[in-house]
Order: structure tokens, then C-alpha cells, then sequence
């Protein structure tokens, strides 16, 4: 059976056709369920385009300031370790106005959780270059395409996965069925440590924005496996046990 | 005839057409007719059994299409 998980409010959401935080709001809800956790979640929702995650997740979730997710997460854990706490962050959230705060929640090892969608640009404001945008990709302030003036992609995964004190890094996609159950199986996986007590553990999904990119949204598919995954290659950064 | 059925949501589908891609044995179409939100919502093909497999399910980004073996 393939049936829309309780965790999720059954109402129709704001994002653009074929976005890739419709699937990846799913996948968390289905996640929370199978784990019976629904009564312990706090997620913190970030600036960008899932500022609404709480109209969509159906348990506890809190808006942070741009970028903060991880300071916020570590209050949370640090007063309330029986709580499963999630950040949910995109790459403008995480790594540009953020980078500074997710560094060093992973340099603490906090017992945290972040799902990090990378679709390679600021979405809500209008698609412009994020730190993961691709050489050569056009947005809306790189309008001749991103040069080496403009810096190259930072890779988090790589960057975060050097850290000592960081438990799990893994980089999964969006751009197949198939790929969508790997990128769950990773996001549960990170739950499952932090209940765990394992420490810190991050996941970032490479995900279709179709507007920012000007491209029906299977195309948005394929640039994925084409393009974006060749920058940022996929699989597991660390898995300390 | 087929033991699997499809529940759409015919008003939270936006027509990104992810499901008719991605189902391996062609079962969905665009309905002619708009929902209330003005998009071609999908709908099962007439004569054409769904295999249950999920992948539409699984590709949704609007939660629009459920699948149910009965
Ligand atoms: C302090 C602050 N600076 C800037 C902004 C404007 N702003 C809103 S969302 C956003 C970037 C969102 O991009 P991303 O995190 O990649 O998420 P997406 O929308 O692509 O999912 C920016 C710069 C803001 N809201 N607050
Ligand atoms: S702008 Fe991009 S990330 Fe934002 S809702 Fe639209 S497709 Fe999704
Ligand atoms: S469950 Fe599989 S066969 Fe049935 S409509 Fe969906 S993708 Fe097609
Ligand atoms: S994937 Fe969902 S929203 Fe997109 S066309 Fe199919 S049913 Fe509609």
C-alpha cells in the first residue's frame, strides 16, 4: 500500500509543480510514523521556501532565523534530550547565511539531525547563485553563468564529513523512484542515530527547483542525474560507528 | 481486473506530469478537464490495469495519488 503518512496534514501545499520539497516533506512524515515518533518530533524549519513546513508536518515544529536551525536544534536537545530534534534546511538557509552555525553544531558533535535540500539557488527569493550553485549555471545574479569570480560550489558533505566529532554524511538525489527511497532510507537512518545517541548526523538531498531553473519538471530530473550529481557526487561521507 | 486502485486527489495535483513519466506501464494521463485550482489533474487510462508498483506514489510532489491493494 502506498498511502500519505499521518504525520503529514492532509492539505495541499504552496510549492511550485514538481518541487522537490513536496517529496522530501513526505518522506519525512513517512519516516516519523514508521518510527513511532510523532509525540517526540521537533523539527525546526528554516528561511527559503519550506518557511511553511508547519503547515504541513502534523507534530511540533518551530521557525528559526535564517540560517539558525542548528543554534536553535541545540538549545532544544541540550534542554530536552528525550526529543527527537530535526532541522530541515535549503542551501541558502544552510551553508550561506548558516554555514557558520551548522560548522559548529558539527564540530560539537550536538545530537541533532539536518535534512539539507540542495537544489543549487536561492528559491523563495527569486533564484539567485547560492554557494552550491554549478559553474557556468545561470540565475538571476549570475545572469552570464556562475564564473570562478563568483567562487566555486562548496561541497558540505565532504566539508562536514572532516569534522571528528560528525556521526553520519551522506549525499543522496531526487531524480528517480529509486533514488527517492535511497534518499529515505538516509534520512532514517540520521533519525535512527540521533535516537540512538550516536551524535551528529546530516543528509543532503539534491532536489528539483523547476522555476529557478526554467525547466518542465521532469527535465528538472534529468539535470539532476546529468549535471548537478556529476558536481556533487552522491553516496555516504561518514559513518562513524 | 486489476486488484490495485489508485485515489487521486484530483485538486492537489499542479499537472508536473512526474507520474505519467516515471509509470513503467503507461497507466496515467492528463485529464482534458480542469480541477479547481485550473490544472489537467491525472487520471487512469480507460482499459489500462495499474500494477500496484508505487512509483507514482513515490514521485508525487503534491501527495496527489495514493494507491490502495485491495
Ligand atoms: C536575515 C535574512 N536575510 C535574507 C533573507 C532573504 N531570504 C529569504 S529566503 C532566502 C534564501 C533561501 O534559499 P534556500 O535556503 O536555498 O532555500 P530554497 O528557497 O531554495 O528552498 C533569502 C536570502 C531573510 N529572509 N532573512
Ligand atoms: S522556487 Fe524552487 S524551491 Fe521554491 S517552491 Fe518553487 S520550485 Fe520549489
Ligand atoms: S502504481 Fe505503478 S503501475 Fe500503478 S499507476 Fe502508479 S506507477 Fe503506474
Ligand atoms: S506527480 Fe502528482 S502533482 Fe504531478 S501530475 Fe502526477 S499526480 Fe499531479
Amino acid at each position: 500500500m502506498f498511502v500519505l503518512p499521518k504525520s503529514l496534514k492532509p492539505v495541499k501545499n504552496h510549492y511550485c509543480p514538481g518541487c522537490g520539497h513536496g517529496i522530501v516533506h513526505r518522506l519525512f512524515a513517512e519516516i516519523v510514523d514508521e518510527l513511532g515518533i510523532r509525540e517526540k518530533m521537533i523539527a525546526i524549519a528554516p528561511v527559503g521556501c519550506a518557511v511553511f513546513g508547519y503547515f504541513y508536518w502534523d507534530f511540533d515544529t518551530l521557525e528559526a532565523a535564517h540560517g539558525r536551525p542548528p543554534a536553535v536544534a541545540t538549545a532544544i536537545k541540550r534542554l530536552m534530550p528525550e526529543k527527537v530534534v530535526v532541522t530541515y534546511q535549503g542551501d541558502g538557509d544552510l551553508i550561506a547565511i548558516g554555514g557558520n552555525e551548522c560548522l559548529h553544531a558539527a564540530n560539537r558533535g550536538e545530537n541533532i539531525t539536518i535534512f539539507f535540500l540542495n537544489n543549487t539557488c536561492y528559491g523563495m527569493t527569486g533564484g539567485q547563485m547560492a554557494p552550491t550553485t554549478i559553474p557556468g549555471q545561470k540565475t538571476t545574479t549570475t545572469a552570464q553563468g556562475r564564473t570562478s569570480l563568483d567562487g566555486n560550489p562548496i561541497k558540505v558533505c565532504e566539508l562536514i564529513s572532516s569534522i571528528d566529532y560528525v556521526t553520519y554524511v551522506a549525499r543522496t538525489s531526487l531524480h528517480s523512484p529509486e533514488n527517492i527511497l535511497e534518499t529515505k532510507r538516509a534520512m532514517k537512518k540520521a533519525i535512527q542515530n540521533q535516537i540512538d545517541n550516536k551524535g551528529f548526523s546530516l543528509v543532503e538531498i539534491l532536489s528539483m527547483c523547476p522555476t529557478s531553473w526554467k525547466m518542465e519538471p521532469y527535465d528538472a530530473m534529468k539535470y539532476i542525474e546529468n549535471v548537478v550529481s556529476k558536481e556533487f557526487k552522491l553516496g555516504v561521507y561518514k559513518d562513524r560507528k | 481486473m486489476s486488484s490495485n486502485r489508485i485515489n487521486f486527489k484530483e485538486d492537489f495535483c499542479k499537472s508536473c506530469g512526474l507520474c505519467i513519466k516515471h509509470c513503467p506501464f503507461g497507466v496515467l494521463e492528463f485529464s482534458t478537464s480542469f480541477n479547481a485550482f485550473g490544472n489537467h489533474y491525472v487520471k487512469q487510462v480507460d482499459g489500462k490495469d495499474c500494477k500496484g508498483c508505487g512509483r507514482c506514489y513515490i514521485v508525487c510532489p503534491d501527495c496527489a495519488i495514493e494507491v490502495l491493494h485491495d
